[in-house]
């Protein structure tokens, strides 16, 4: 009962956000130096067209019917038409789902759960060299920018030692049964979903170590070794348990980075998700589909968000639901 | 506002210095703080002293053609037809990828610009009618033009009708313009055909220019400006004996103590004199009639070398050599108070009895010479180095020579370190100097009669200058131009090490030719310019929101932190992208885009800090005695919230430099500058290099994460220091 | 003193179960009795022997505990007492080796029924080390940790892990001690929860639903779970009102007395352990003030430490008076003041007090006294004799 009283909760946190988010993208697009028809209407259109176009987003109109107009036009996916394909934007956005979904979710999943292990390992070996190794390990690889390891990929795994395909999601122009296809999927997923892994992993374990550190010093953990329990018990039952609070909160601050790191690595290995194509489109100032892509992205990392909420919740009693 | 108290302050500084000392000594004992600090400092002062680390531009300076490109001494003429559009008289006046000719057809003559296409016809980018006919080919001259403050061409061409025209090229417009025509010939009367290129010299002093012509038996000095509606005027007008022969050769006479340093004139008749004439009157330096020496008539002259072995300010005593009818070649050296008792025809080197010479060719470096020698219809090309050139006039002297199948009459020119000579009958061949087996190294055959070889450097390829042999035809074999391509390989990027030219590369070049290392030092700027400043600036906004609202609470506190949530759940790299392409690419942009995204999660933060601090007793007695809120917000809690602010300053640094770096790298970077990622991006954007070039890779991207890195580290400290629970956990 | 006890105001539920009183089922505490299986036929099961404890921090060590001794019967309750600081935490904690990071014994022994389970390190072991001799000794100590020791602490600390069930919790240990099913342990829970008086209902709760006298009933309940022969009570009662004290004392009280537990009680408040214990042992600075039967000590007062904590709280028999503190503040345990570790707050204070430390001086029967003029004090030649 709780539960759902929680979701509707969070679905309209959600939605007053994406209001105002797209409330930004329009003043961005509509008030920003330069033509603002130019953002919405190809230049190389003919006036018949351009005439359309012009009713359909009142653009026209004075501005706050413009903003009624854009805003119901966004929320019922009308998102234009691209300037590059003439293609509905949605149409354009459309495949581009799934693979980012693949690629950021498969991605967010084994760096959460490979960085809270490796926290709770550095922890777990306080003062050892291997802590100290897999602190400066952990910092060095978040230090790293994304594309600059996503090459180092490339060039020694695809580049050099061509194990991997240098991009892409599918082989192109073989067909392939279906299970086969899910490999053919998946081996050129490695590569990009290694990078990510790697680069996004030390920020976790470092965090994770910190909140271990915390939470060893409460006094449960000193009741949990007063009643004699081992030591792995009072590791992974006691303190990770606990720990894990603060890593669940923090995971709306690295999903921005993460999603950060999803769109580069895309664009590095030709991906073709809503990243390397909000990039690409950009650079052709391909207005339309940059509205779209951010949109639809900024749709994922919210709904991320909740999901996340909604997980601390289960995770801490003393939230209640 | 009360005045400011110096007492007061002088109170403040040492409270300053003494909370600075207390907190260094704790920093001090932190190791990661320490190697932190020095990493920072390292790129700093890298930043700052980038001028001194180097003095190759990073975008502007490429490498020398020579290392760039490994030319195999063969040259293809497939794919390359050239027609010129008229017969071309005179020698083409080469740019980097085009040039200027005259051509003349049916007695009319036209300055052309013309640029050759491979597989095509070629462009011809401007024309001109002459007035007369055009003998002699034309000179350009680049200049900026004070009027219009832009680069500008200047081309001067003379006709047989005694008439100086002067076109000008507008780099921007593309446009070919005449812009006044000089008669000589109302000075002069007859024989006011100009017989050679013209040439340009520059005077300092007034930033005037002297364009030098000669006509059959004067040198002329005409005077123009550098706008753009100058008018000539002469100047003034030397005369000799006999016959101009060639081009008069501008240099800079030596530095003699006493000597000023002006440019002069060389020039020999066919009468034998050679004379040495001062540009900015016409004045003669010296003047010396070289059949008092016994010698047949015509005499050709080089332009003077320095030995490269000289070092600075050492007077030089440049030489000249001159080749005459009779065979040899004569060592002239060059001083006022020449005479011809100062010729030592013991040094005089003999090439081949009765021969023809042409005007001898000499090396940079001034180890040696080339000459052609014609007898009877059969040039053989010689060299002689300048050591040999000391023998007496009865022994053959040449280092090695090679015979050619046919006369040469125009001159043998350097590429690199080969020779090329084109014989009339059509014989192209290369030769090396150092080489001892004398080889001719490459050969072809041309048909038609060249009377010039020059090498100029196209843009064909890869967007790579290839070198092309252009060859000049003689006008009554066509006056055509043709080109050869050399073969070879693009060599960019170079790696780290010396090249061919002698340049020494400390990382390598990209494959454009850009110094790696260069761009390394000064990236480091903008890493750290942009990284600084949009650190800060993303602090102060966030320290002054999270203040405001934990202070003010209530309503404002709502709305600033659910905007501070919208922001922190947005895609932050994507709004950035979205944000840059449409505000434009530049350092301020970058600047304020990266503070906008990271404001909220330093405002956060400093809120909940805040919060505690409002419950502290120090700030009720201030509202007590009567502080208004913003005074309170300002001089009370903000200071507290400080050390923290500075905590997240150095997180927020790292974030940039890395926001900045993606941006770059995705094409979204500032083009004026050059910074990490943007060198990555061109990685990616050239082809194919990306899998070698570690000196292009590695660099840029270990800068990034070392300097992050160090950022990290004194974060740590900071945080310790902060914290000071965490300095008790040993 | 005074600490609002916050969770009774907010807790509602709670509130109705405070008021009433708590019968102790003795029948069921008999059951609990019989769990215990003990072959120890010796007179004292614990005993501290000179004990020194020491901390290493970034400055130097502190030096906790400077030198203790004492013992416990079976049954017997000591009441171990002392201002904030003195080191009465760090000399239990040391019994069963739940020092932090950075504490270790620098002398002395301790023996538990017959055994020696504690004795001199060199150097910090911390409780994650690898080595091969912490390692054995953890495996040492955990045998005994709850079986046989078990501990209650401040209702103030965050003593029970806030996301986990307090069932769990108690069932965890008792599964770590006992080879019985789950099945089994659970109904031991159950009882233990009627013992100390929960409802059982609530056992199921999460520990931020329990209020703070609730909670610290558990921890009791807790501690019982495996009956120990020795409970280490660290301050039970301070984050509790007045009221809640009492109650939960009397019921710690009877239920010891009905299990037969030896009881360290740990407090500031002298008063707390009037009532409980047998011994009292009163520390300052790291070292015993006053040791022995809390009768004596009470009535003849024989150190000027324990006369200025007594001093400090009202009496409600005795006449009206000024409640006097103690002036000054605890000395600095890194550089500890020379002689005497009192004197330079004590009113009887002489040259010999700043030259040398007194020895532990016996008085009575089992009544020992660390100060130059224990005797006189005992006498009542010096300042005021009993009360």
């Amino acid at each position: 009962m709780k539960l759902s009283k929680f979701i509707i909760g969070r679905t309209i946190q959600v939605f007053i956000t994406l209001l105002i988010i797209l409330t930004l993208l329009f003043l961005i697009f509509r008030l920003m130096p330069g033509d603002p028809t130019s953002h919405v209407i190809d230049p190389g259109m003919s006036p018949e067209a351009r005439e359309s176009l012009m009713e359909l987003y009142g653009l026209d109109r004075p501005l706050y019917a413009q903003y009624g107009l854009y805003m119901r036009n966004m929320l019922t996916g009308r998102f234009g038409t691209s300037f590059r394909t003439q293609n509905p934007v949605f149409m354009d956005l459309r495949p581009r789902i799934m693979p980012t979904l693949l690629l950021f979710g498969t991605s967010m999943i084994i760096v959460y759960i490979l960085g809270i292990l490796l926290g709770m390992f550095m922890a777990w070996n306080r003062g050892s060299k291997l802590e100290m190794g897999g602190i400066v390990g952990s910092l060095t690889f978040r230090s790293m920018p994304y594309f600059w390891f996503g090459l180092l990929m490339l060039f020694a795994f695809a580049g050099e030692l061509e194990w991997f395909p240098t991009g892409g999601m599918k082989t192109a122009g073989v067909d392939m049964p279906a299970h086969k296809e899910a490999l053919d999927i998946l081996y050129h997923m490695t590569l990009p979903l290694i990078t990510m892994v790697i680069v996004g992993i030390g920020g976790i374990a470092l965090l994770m170590r910190q909140s271990m550190l915390d939470t060893l010093g409460e006094d449960y953990i000193v009741t949990a070794r007063a009643k004699g329990l081992p030591e792995n018990k009072i590791m992974i039952h006691h303190a990770a348990r606990n720990a894990l609070l603060p890593i669940v909160t923090s995971i709306a601050i690295s999903i921005a980075f993460i999603f950060a790191g999803g769109v580069i690595t895309e664009i590095v290995f030709s991906w073709p998700g809503l990243g390397s194509l909000l990039i690409t489109r950009t650079l052709a100032q391909d207005y339309p589909v940059v509205e779209g892509a951010f949109f639809i992205i900024a749709i994922l990392v919210l709904v991320m968000n909740a999901v996340s909420d909604v997980f601390y919740a289960f995770l801490d009693p003393r939230v209640k639901l | 506002m009360p005045i400011i108290n110096k007492k007061a302050m002088k109170d403040k500084y040492r409270d300053i210095k003494k909370i600075f000392k207390q907190n260094w000594k704790l920093f001090k004992t932190n190791k990661l703080g320490m190697i932190g600090l020095i990493i920072i400092f390292t790129f700093v002062m890298m930043a700052i002293l980038a001028p001194v680390l180097t003095d190759r531009h990073p975008v502007r300076w490429t490498a020398p053609n020579e290392d760039m490109f490994d030319a195999e001494q063969m040259w293809t003429q497939e794919n390359w037809v050239f027609n010129a559009p008229d017969v071309i008289y005179g020698e083409p006046s080469f740019r980097e990828d085009s040039f200027y000719m005259v051509g003349s057809r049916h007695g009319e003559s036209s300055l052309y610009l013309i640029r050759p296409e491979k597989e095509r016809s070629p462009d011809i980018m401007g024309e001109l009618r002459l007035t007369g006919q055009g003998t002699s080919g034309p000179t350009h001259f680049p200049t900026v033009d004070d009027s219009l403050q832009a680069w500008q061409e200047r081309v001067y061409v003379g006709t047989d009708q005694g008439i100086l025209h002067r076109a000008s090229y507008s780099l921007a417009a593309r446009t070919l313009t005449q812009d006044w025509r000089f008669n000589l010939a109302n000075n002069l009367g007859t024989n006011a055909s100009i017989e050679h290129a013209p040439i340009v010299a520059e005077n300092v002093e007034d930033s005037s220019l002297t364009i030098i012509v000669a006509t059959r038996n004067s040198i002329h000095g005409i005077s123009d400006g550098r706008t753009a509606d100058s008018e000539p005027e002469l100047l003034w007008s030397t005369n000799f004996e006999g016959t101009v022969l060639n081009q008069p050769d501008l240099f800079k006479r030596s530095r003699a103590a006493d000597l000023q340093d002006t440019q002069t004139i060389a020039i020999t008749t066919e009468g034998g004199d050679v004379a040495l004439l001062d540009h900015s009157d016409g004045s003669i330096l010296w003047q010396f009639n070289m059949e008092e020496t016994a010698l047949d008539r015509s005499v050709s002259l080089t332009r003077p070398v320095i030995p490269l072995a000289m070092k600075k300010g050492e007077t030089a005593l440049q030489t000249f050599y001159t080749s005459g009818n009779d065979g040899r070649v004569y060592i002239l050296p060059n001083n006022s108070t020449f005479t011809a008792d100062d010729i030592d025809f013991n040094n005089i080197a003999f090439v081949e009895e009765g021969a023809q010479l042409t005007v001898p060719e000499v090396l940079d470096d001034g180890s040696g010479i080339y000459v052609v020698s014609n007898v009877q219809n059969l040039g053989t090309i010689h060299y002689l180095t300048t050591d040999e050139l000391t023998v007496g006039p009865e022994d053959r002297v040449s280092s090695w020579n090679y015979p050619l199948r046919g006369p040469v009459s125009g001159k043998p020119i350097f590429y690199r370190e080969f020779v090329y000579v084109a014989t009339d009958h059509g014989h192209i061949s290369s030769f090396q100097p150092t080489r001892r087996d004398e080889q001719q190294l490459w050969a072809a055959e041309v048909t038609g009669q060249p009377k010039a070889i020059q090498v100029i450097h196209h843009r064909l390829v890869q967007d790579a200058l290839r070198p092309v042999l252009m060859i000049t035809h003689h006008e009554d074999a066509g006056g055509g131009v043709e080109g050869w391509e050399a073969l070879g390989e693009f060599l960019a990027p170079l790696s780290p090490g010396v090249h061919t030219s002698g340049t020494r590369y400390l990382l390598g070049t990209d494959n454009e030719g850009r110094d790696i290392f260069s761009n390394l030092v000064y990236g480091a700027r903008i890493a750290l310019i942009i990284g600084f400043a949009a650190a800060f600036f993303a602090v102060i906004i966030g320290t002054a929101i999270g203040v405001a609202a934990g202070y003010l609470g209530g309503i404002v506190d709502i709305v600033l932190m659910r905007l501070s949530d919208v922001f922190l759940c947005m895609p932050g790299l994507a709004l950035m992208i979205v944000l840059i392409a449409i505000l434009g690419a530049n350092v301020m942009n970058i600047v304020i885009v990266i503070a906008i995204l990271g404001w909220p999660g330093i405002a956060r933060v400093i809120r909940s800090q805040t919060l505690s601090l409002v419950q502290r007793p120090f700030v009720d007695s201030a509202r007590v005695t009567g502080a208004s809120n913003a005074r309170i917000m300002f001089r009370h809690i903000a200071p507290n919230v400080m050390p923290l602010s500075l905590l997240y300053m150095t997180f927020q640094v790292t974030g940039a430099i890395l926001a900045e770096a993606s941006l770059s790298f995705l094409g979204l970077g500032d083009p004026m500058v050059t910074s990490w990622g943007q060198m990555l991006y061109n990685l990616t954007r050239g082809s194919g290099h990306t899998f070698t070039a570690w000196w292009w890779f590695l660099p840029p991207g270990l800068s990034i994460t070392i300097l992050v890195m160090g950022f990290f580290f004194i974060a740590r400290a900071f945080d310790e220091i902060i914290n000071p629970r965490l300095r008790e956990r040993k | 003193m005074g600490i609002i006890d916050e969770d009774i105001i907010t807790d509602e539920e709670a509130t109705v179960t405070e008021t009433q009183e708590i019968e102790i089922d003795m029948n069921l505490a008999k059951e609990f009795a019989k769990i215990k299986k003990d072959d120890f036929e010796g007179d004292k099961i614990l005993e501290l022997k000179d004990i020194q404890v020491r901390y290493e921090v970034h400055g130097g060590e502190v030096k906790a505990v400077e030198g203790i001794t004492f013992d416990l019967k079976e049954g017997e309750t000591m009441g171990l007492v002392g201002e904030s600081g003195c080191g009465k935490t760090t000399a239990a904690f040391t019994i069963n080796h739940l020092l932090p990071e950075n504490g270790y014994i620098a002398g002395g022994e301790i023996w538990y029924k017959g055994k020696k389970i504690a004795e001199e390190e060199s150097a910090p072991v911390g409780f994650l080390s690898r080595s091969k001799e912490a390692k054995a000794k953890r495996e040492m100590i955990n045998k005994l940790r709850w079986k046989e020791i078990s501990m209650v602490f401040q209702g103030a600390m965050n003593a029970m892990n806030p996301v986990h069930k307090v069932s769990e919790q108690i069932i965890e240990a008792i599964l770590q001690h006992e080879d019985i099913s789950y099945q089994e342990a659970r109904e031991r829970t159950e009882k233990l929860f009627k013992l100390v008086g929960i409802e059982k209902s609530r056992m199921d709760g999460f520990p931020h639903e329990f209020s703070g006298g609730m909670k610290q009933r558990a921890m009791i309940a807790m501690a019982l779970a495996c009956s120990p022969s020795l409970i280490i009570m660290d301050e039970p009662t301070t984050a509790l009102d007045v009221i809640m004290q009492d109650k939960i004392l009397a019921e710690v009280r009877d239920l010891q007395k009905a299990l037969n537990i030896a009881t360290i009680l740990i407090t500031h408040d002298i008063s707390v352990v009037a009532e409980t214990a047998e011994k009292i042992a009163v520390m300052y600075a790291g070292v015993f003030m006053e040791y022995g039967d809390i009768v004596s000590i009470f009535e003849n007062t024989s150190n000027p430490y324990t006369q200025g904590l007594k001093e400090g709280f009202p009496n409600i028999r005795g006449e009206k008076g000024t409640l006097k503190s103690i002036p000054g503040s605890p000395p600095d345990l890194v550089h500890p003041p020379r002689g005497c570790k009192f004197h330079p707050r004590c009113k009887y204070a002489k040259a010999e007090c700043m030259e040398s430390e007194p020895e532990m001086i016996l008085v009575d029967e089992n009544h020992w006294s660390r100060c130059h003029f224990a005797k006189d004090l005992y006498s009542g030649k010096l300042g005021q004799g009993g009360q």
